[in-house]
């Protein structure tokens, strides 16, 4: 493996975990926001 | 523990809270995506190859902040893991489990990094030396937390991230240590490690740019888990 | 202290009759299978050999793991263990020790003759013993806390996850010592390591692990 071909498999690696990251917690926050994640306020306090 | 009107109280700040944080996170994202570009620009284009490692050093770029931005954010949800067992607070502990898999994450790149970075130099795929020994230890770590994270057990899981955190130290000693004694005679120069090489204008750009990244991954994973009202609303 | 005894003697007759050698077991089991799985040839094998030993060390704590807890919380034993006058560390302290009793010790006493039938040099066997000693004593604390962390519904995953990490120190510097005693070191400072990494896991283990059964049973009920 050369040495550029190292360093874009570096960085596509890293900029995809980074990128699927940002999605993954977007979505899920997105979701959230629109229909609410279902917590009363009774759930909540028994899951601490 | 509590009375309930004491834990009633507390949770009137919730939706604010959440307000907040939806607010905060396209910032945060901005931020990231500027530190990136100029991170990516720099540690790729504009850092010069280094004498000895040639391009390869740019992954360093990678793999230090990395491991750095995995080893403190365990630490921070171990430190959030103990503010809520001593104060009792679901939101704290909420916080802590928020930031886990955005660490893990840190550590699946700092893996990686590491093992591409490794390939030039050692001509192999896989090589024991103390930073990788370390970065499998934490993930092993990041994995056993994220185990009891979805059962919902709170208290465990801060006493597991309390272990863990106060661990790591001796781990990094000890992989360290252990390496030193099985190197052969004259691999490395004493006192010349190769993250040395790393030019320090980019380990610095490429932290900045994780730091705001995780800003808003932990921002949003907090803010969904977070109660809410009916409709999403705060 | 009259009763983390007789915790102590009670652990040890429960597990003398529920088949308590069984981390012996499995350690003799993998030293066995490991040569002969290598092939013939003794030298590489005396490089690998201390590795070998520590690894099937830990290797047989993880059999004793799920047991330590479990059956005494679901028969609500560790409940009233928990509730009597007697500090819940204590509790803790006196399971550790039980498990060293029946695991830690029986290694480390057999170990002379695995280290002899992998081929590694009599000057080490001192080295080994006490390391062992000394290590499998960290090893049977942190099982403790591992235990006490991972008591519940797929805890078994959990604690072979974790046990590798907070356990990987003692590996390290125990293995080390008797790297170091092949080599004609010596082998001193990995040794006062292991003694203060004890010491250290008997001060913050029992506290933290009595917390973890305290949440655990707390879930349950």
């Amino acid at each position: 493996m050369t040495a550029w071909g190292a360093v874009a498999a570096a960085y596509g690696v890293a900029l995809a975990i980074l990128a699927g990251g940002l999605l993954a917690a977007g979505i899920a926050w997105q979701r959230v926001r629109r229909r609410g994640n279902g917590f009363v306020q009774d759930s909540f306090r028994r899951r601490g | 523990m509590t009375s309930p009107s004491a834990r009633l109280a507390g949770f009137a700040r919730p939706p604010r809270l959440a307000a907040l944080c939806d607010r905060l996170v396209p910032w945060a994202g901005g931020l990231f995506v500027l530190c990136l570009a100029a991170a990516l620009v720099y540690a790729l284009a504009v850092a010069p190859p280094d004498y000895r490692q040639g391009e390869a050093v740019r992954i360093l770029a990678l793999s230090l902040p990395a491991a750095w931005m995995a080893v403190a954010v365990y630490v921070l949800a171990a430190l959030l893991g103990a503010a809520g067992l001593t104060r009792d607070r679901p939101l704290v502990f909420a916080a802590a489990r928020a930031a886990l898999a955005p660490g893990a994450a840190f550590a699946l790149i700092a893996v990686a990094a590491h093992v591409l970075w490794g390939r030039p130099a050692w001509n192999a795929w896989w090589e024991w030396d103390g930073r990788s020994a370390f970065l499998v230890l934490l993930l092993l770590l990041y994995l056993g937390a994220g185990l009891p994270a979805r059962d919902g057990d709170s208290r465990r899981l801060a006493l597991l991230l309390a272990a863990g955190a106060l661990a790591l130290p001796f781990l990094r000693i000890a992989t360290d240590w252990w390496v030193a004694l099985h190197r052969p005679e004259g691999v490395l120069p004493l006192g010349d490690e190769p993250g040395d090489a790393a030019d320090p204008l980019a380990l610095i750009l490429m932290l900045g740019a994780f730091k705001a990244w995780f800003l808003t991954v932990w921002l949003m994973r907090f803010s969904a888990a977070l109660p809410r009202g009916p409709e999403g609303s705060p | 202290m009259k009763a983390a005894l007789a915790l102590i003697r009670r652990d040890l007759l429960i597990a003398r009759r529920g088949g308590g050698l069984l981390p012996l077991a499995v350690f003799a089991a993998l030293l066995l299978v490991f040569p002969l799985a290598a092939g013939p040839g003794a030298a590489p094998l005396g490089r690998l050999a201390p590795g070998a030993i520590w690894a099937a060390a830990l290797a047989a704590h993880l059999v004793a793991l799920d047991a330590l807890f479990a059956a005494d919380a679901r028969d609500g034993s560790l409940a009233a263990m928990l509730a009597a006058k007697a500090p819940a560390g204590a509790v803790v302290l006196a399971k550790a020790v039980a498990l060293w009793l029946a695991a830690g010790l029986p290694i480390a006493l057999v170990s002379p003759l695995a280290a002899v039938a992998l081929g590694l040099p009599v000057p080490v066997l001192p080295a080994l013993v006490l390391s062992l000693l000394f290590g499998t004593a960290a090893i049977a604390l942190l099982s403790a806390l591992v235990a006490a962390l991972a008591l519940g519904r797929g805890g078994a995953a959990l604690a072979a996850v974790l046990v590798l990490p907070l356990a990987a120190p003692v590996l390290a510097f125990g293995a080390g010592a008797a790297e170091l005693a092949a080599r004609g070191q010596s082998w001193a400072a990995p040794l006062a390591v292991l003694a203060a990494l004890d010491a250290a896991c008997a001060l913050g283990v029992p506290p933290a692990a009595a917390a973890a059964l305290r949440a655990a049973l707390d879930r349950r009920s």
